[in-house]
């Protein structure tokens, strides 16, 4: 890569972690911060389908390419049919024959200012010939011979178990013979569970810069995963891989919405044909009509008690995964929704299924804790219903029925933390729920040079918004026994010498750190052990003139496989919450809420506490307030005036309590991402029944939800 | 240069923006946020929703909190301009950022420049110690984290006030 | 097509730019500016009233007090004049939004802006507030809840131009208040929102009331037979039962996120008793 490819005034190619000043000053760039400042650039409209479910007869771009500053339009009869997708390669990069959600990609308008090529974008003429939608789960399941995928066994990443058409994918945990233990329960209870569509909703549209003059390639983009993206960029755009540079560029909040390079190959391919630098940067509007969405579907949970044990346990969801199952990174094509529900309980025989399929809708993905939410707030709802039916407290129940030291201690102390809380009126309930987080696999190397001005790391990982390069300071810092100023935190973007398997499923603190301590220890291998007195502060720089050496290099490795021994442990946690609830309105009101974990150890508490507090206002948001509609295939709430999220006035004074459970745990990194969110949804249904005795089996739980199962017991104020 | 309009397609307009003059003439749909990153490269005020909801575009103009995205760059002709860049100039103001820093008031850092200029707007005219918590609460109503959950930027702003 | 700003110092002046074709009035440009990012409205010539003398001023007499057109939010929720008069109607602008919309978003955009989940023309119409507006064909007054025809239909030709609100000052033992209800986030619209002004005998009956609503209806709805209901009666439960009755059964709200129109029924019943029942008369007024 020569610097005259680069757009002038282009960001350096690497990036110093300044800890402090460049948070606060406005100085943090992201990636349409780096297309404000490059000269030349054209930008990038998407002209996007209107249509749920059609045949693509004709794109006139005719009166688009006439306004006066449009440069270029591209559509799928241009490049041809260029599909992506992690698992399964199903979503084309611009629709060709036919589009099959409202929002789909369809043509891209390259112009001299933005205005421009959003103008123009809806001056292109797309004639459609509408077909049969299948916009729900009864449409999928119903009377029709609607196929959307014809040709899925051609797409890369496809499984010969292909039962019917419009199955995206199937996965099944089964322990045992379910039916025969269903019959020795003296209790069985079936309760279905359903959840609604929203949205991952990071404030930073996604936003990209591609510079493809000549032979290289420069790509600034929000993507999190920037190896893939390179892999993606030269499959899909016919370059090498060696030509193309994905830049580190910091993130403004991922959520999960940020792993697929929804822009970047058209940019490439714009920039190529115009021999300009291109930028595009997605509207809000297609953020929430095109990026990650929870899946939405439903979940039915059989659960029997024999002599008061969890004897048998039947799962079966189905999810409405869209027109697309590229997004989704697992084989199975199905979010993890099996296996979460009782899994901090001892259950005799499990037998778990779950598949997704196709419809047109907007793609399903993974928004933070991708099935967990929706699995646990089933399951923990499910569990205290069933301490109901037996008349027990639902905290001993859990108790009693626990097989996980660490969610004991967790709930002791809620049970401890909770008390001062009661007899505190009528309508008033408490409700809890416990949880577990599991980092997700992966590898990822981390190189460590010392110097004698201090510490480098060079990773792969970008930072996604939270806050992890600090983190990795600390544990250098600490591992090295040295100022954590001495430490510099170096982001090298997509690079084959170091293995990353990018942000996502909570596996960064926990994969990275140990490469980062992993690193540490081999510098310390070097260099000898630590001298906090030597060198006054920063012991290595003496250290380095002792040895005649001006620098030592070193590489660490994490990883994480479940299922092995060395496999990161799960962190668990317990959250209560303190309604009072307006019986003639239905509207409730979190007074309190406790979250106890178990964390292991804390590398960075500044970050740790963030990612609880964070975390459990992502999840009261989701639970509370965030329903994407989408109706026949088109997106209602379409902007944040529509798709509320919560805001500061909304969130209930929050006490984090830590418990400590076997001192030989405490020294192991854990997973902490994707842990508060999951476990409002079930505290606030358990404590909603708890303070006016009706039972919420849907997502998100409305204060209308409320007032219409109060009015259908006749109990409303 | 109020009302002297050279050409309504393409008004010329003076603002100050962080203390410094400047004359330009802008397209008339150019919005606020347009003129500050792409005319002047101040970067530091980010665009999110485009609708004056989550708050990422925030700047005062004459003193006033500002979406600058659903506000005509023409349309503050004569004002004067604070964005986050202009932050510094302030020493009062430099206790604000340490604590956003040490509370954990940001994570991404994306919302974080709106959430300081929405915030150091009632600190330069000494409303923060005055306010109740509830009414600087209110105040931020519309500077969406989706990050923190807002405790990290609630313990900031209790330090900032004292 | 580009677009023309045009920035006129007097009325007349603003009258004749607005002549030109898909030419809109520019006010603060909160509303406006948004339909212009949704890609929902493409005008060809904004005509700004920023220059045009004698919209922004608050002015009282004997008889009402009167609010500039180019008031913003912000200016009227701190107006001394209207924080004596009507402070209810002060409280509703300072809960307008968010703190940017009310530091641009001005009466007479908001009002011509005609979305029916607006909080003013809710609490100004309950309040007796008229309208004035001038145009080519003459000037006219119009109430404040005539100044819709449907959701963001203003009944004004695009030439006309609202100058102020005149809001009669309240009458002897009477009280208001503005309720919205908001079940989700509290920086949303309104699910239902109730304007009440109530006017009390000596004994503590209702002698005159006006109860208005908006967010249930495609314009705000006057609640006629819900202010029937307290004429004539004291504030107790039993009346205040039968007027959430009866305002359930005159409103005609449409299902959307906020709320199916059974719920916003259901609850536009409940927030109007609820805002009756907090139209004490203010003790300082005698």
């Amino acid at each position: 890569m020569t610097s005259e490819r680069r757009p002038s005034r282009s960001s350096e190619t690497t990036h110093r972690d300044d800890p402090d000043q460049e948070w606060v000053s406005g100085r943090r760039r992201f990636a349409a911060d780096i297309a404000a400042d490059t000269s030349e650039l054209l930008h990038v409209a998407f002209v996007l389908s209107t249509e749920p479910h059609a045949r693509l007869l004709d794109v006139d771009a005719d009166a688009a390419l006439a306004l006066p500053g449009v440069v270029a339009v591209m559509t799928g009869a241009d490049i041809g049919l260029r599909l992506f997708g992690r698992s399964l390669r199903d979503y084309p990069v611009l629709a060709v024959d036919r589009v099959l959600f409202a929002g789909q990609r369809v043509a891209a308008v390259a112009a001299e200012d933005p205005e421009t090529a959003h103008r123009a974008a809806r001056m292109v003429d797309v004639s459609y010939e509408p077909l049969s939608p299948l916009y729900d789960l009864e449409d999928v399941f119903g009377e029709h011979d609607v196929e959307l995928h014809p040709g899925a066994q051609g797409y890369e990443g496809a499984t010969d178990d292909h039962p019917f058409g419009n199955l995206q994918g199937a996965d099944v945990v089964v322990d045992g013979d379910v039916d025969a233990a269903f019959a020795e329960c003296d209790h069985v209870r079936e309760d279905t569970f359903v959840f609604d569509r929203v949205h991952s909703a990071p404030l930073e549209p996604h936003a990209c810069v591609v510079d493809a003059r000549g032979e290289h390639v420069s790509v600034w983009s929000s993507n999190k995963v920037p190896n893939r993206l390179r892999a993606d960029l030269a499959l899909l755009a016919d370059r090498a891989v060696g030509d193309i540079h994905v830049h580190p560029t910091n993130i403004g909040g991922d959520f999960g919405s940020k792993a697929a390079p929804y822009l970047e190959v058209v940019c490439l391919l714009l920039s190529e044909r115009t021999q300009r630098p291109v930028a595009a940067r997605m509207t809000y509007t297609e953020m929430l009509g095109t990026t990650a969405v929870r899946h939405p579907g439903r979940l039915r949970l059989r659960t029997g008690l024999r002599q008061g044990r969890i004897h048998a346990h039947e799962a079966e969801a189905i999810l409405d995964g869209g027109a697309f199952a590229a997004i989704k990174p697992r084989a199975t094509r199905v979010v993890s929704i099996l296996g979460h529900a009782y899994a901090n309980y001892e259950v005799c025989v499990r037998d778990e299924r779950a598949m997704t399929v196709y419809s047109n809708n907007p793609p399903g993905g993974h928004v933070r804790s991708p099935g967990e939410f929706q699995s646990v707030f089933a399951g923990e709802s499910q569990v205290d219903l069933l301490a109901r039916t037996c008349g027990e407290d639902p905290i001993a129940f859990r108790l009693r029925r626990t097989t996980v030291p660490e969610v004991r201690g967790i709930l002791e102390e809620l049970r401890a933390g909770v008390q001062p809380w009661g007899g505190d009126g009528p309508d008033v309930g408490v409700g809890v729920a416990t949880f577990g987080c599991r980092a997700g696999n992966g590898e990822s190397v981390v190189a460590a040079r010392a110097t004698s001005s201090g510490v480098v790391l060079r990773v792969g990982v970008p930072d996604q918004g939270s806050g992890m390069y600090a983190t990795f300071r600390l544990l250098a810092a600490q591992a090295l026994e040295i100022p954590r100023e001495a430490v510099h935190v170096e982001a090298i973007g997509a690079d084959e010498t170091l293995t990353d398997a990018g942000a996502g499923s909570s596996r960064v603190t926990a994969v990275v750190g140990s490469a980062c301590i992993d690193a540490c220890s081999r510098l310390l291998e070097e260099l000898g052990p630590p001298d906090p007195d030597e060198g006054g502060g920063y012991w290595p720089a003496a250290r380095l003139e002792r040895m005649g050496t001006p620098e030592v290099s070193v590489e660490g490795v994490g990883r994480n496989r479940r299922g092995e021994a060395a496999a990161v442990k799960p962190t668990y946690g317990g959250l209560a919450l303190q309604v009072t609830v307006d019986r003639m309105t239905g509207q409730f009101v979190i007074r309190r809420a406790m979250l106890v974990v178990a964390p292991g150890r804390i590398a960075n508490p500044v970050g740790f506490r963030g990612q609880l507090e964070g975390g459990f206002v992502y999840g009261l948001s989701q639970a509370v307030l965030e329903r994407l509609v989408v109706e026949q295939g088109q997106l209602v709430t379409a902007s944040l005036g529509d798709y509320k999220l919560a805001c500061i006035g909304d969130v209930p004074p929050l006490e984090i309590r830590h418990v400590r459970v076997g001192a030989e745990t405490e020294g192991e990194l854990r997973a902490v991402g994707e842990l508060a969110n999951i476990g409002v949804a079930p505290a606030l249904a358990n404590a909603i029944d708890d303070a006016v005795g009706v039972r919420i089996r849907t997502l998100p739980i409305t204060g209308e939800d409320v007032w219409q199962a109060l009015r259908s017991v006749g109990q409303e104020g | 240069m109020g009302g002297v309009d050279v050409d309504p397609a393409w008004p010329s307009i003076a603002l100050t923006v962080n203390g410094r003059r400047h004359e330009v003439s802008v397209p008339a749909d150019r919005r606020l946020a347009g003129l500050l990153r792409d005319d002047l490269g101040l970067t530091g005020t980010k665009l999110g929703c485009e609708v004056g909801v989550c708050g990422t575009c925030t700047v005062l103009v004459d003193g006033l909190p500002t979406s600058s995205c659903l506000t005509l760059a023409v349309q503050v002709d004569g004002a004067s301009v604070l964005t986050v860049e202009g932050l510094a100039a302030f020493p009062e103001l430099a206790e604000l950022g340490r604590a956003f820093v040490e509370e954990g008031g940001f994570q991404c850092g994306f919302c974080t420049s709106g959430q300081l200029v929405a915030i150091a707007g009632l600190m330069l005219e000494q409303r923060l110690s005055s306010m109740t918590s509830e009414a600087v609460t209110e105040h931020l109503h519309g500077n969406l984290c989706r990050c923190t959950g807002y405790y990290g930027i609630q313990r900031a702003i209790d330090r900032a006030r004292r | 097509m580009t677009l023309l700003w045009r920035r006129p110092t007097t009325l007349d002046g603003a009258i004749e730019e607005l002549a030109s074709d898909d030419a809109a009035i520019y006010a603060g440009g909160v509303s406006l500016v948004l339909l212009m990012n949704l890609g929902l409205f493409e005008p060809a010539t904004l005509v700004s009233l920023a220059a045009v003398p004698g919209l922004a001023a608050v002015t009282g007499d004997d008889e009402a007090v009167d609010l500039g057109a180019m008031c913003t939010h912000a200016r009227l929720a701190a107006d001394p004049i209207l924080r004596r008069t009507h402070p209810a109607a002060a409280d509703m602008f300072a809960g307008i939004g968010n703190v940017r919309v009310r530091s641009w978003g001005t009466l007479g955009g908001n009002l011509a802006h005609a979305d029916p989940a607006q909080d003013p023309p809710v609490m100004l119409a309950a309040l007796h507030g008229t309208v004035s507006v001038v145009g080519p064909r003459g000037d006219r007054v119009i109430p404040v809840e005539a100044i819709a025809e449907g959701p963001l239909s203003p009944a004004l030709d695009p030439d006309e131009i609202v100058t102020s609100v005149r809001l009669p000052l309240a009458e002897e033992r009477s009280g208001s208040s503005y309720l919205k209800y908001l079940p989700g986030t509290k920086d949303d619209y309104a699910t239902v929102s109730i304007g009440a002004h109530l006017q009390f005998d000596r004994a503590g009956a209702v002698r005159q009331a006006r109860l208005v609503a908006g967010a249930v209806g495609p314009t705000v709805v006057v609640l006629g037979a819900g202010s029937e209901v307290l004429t004539g009666h004291p504030l107790d439960p039993d009346v205040l039962d039968a007027l959430r009755v009866a305002v359930r059964d005159e409103v005609n709200p449409s299902s959307d996120r906020r709320g199916s129109a059974d719920y916003k029924r259901e609850m536009a019943g409940i927030v109007a008793a609820r805002a009756a029942s907090a139209c004490r008369p203010a003790s300082a007024r005698p």
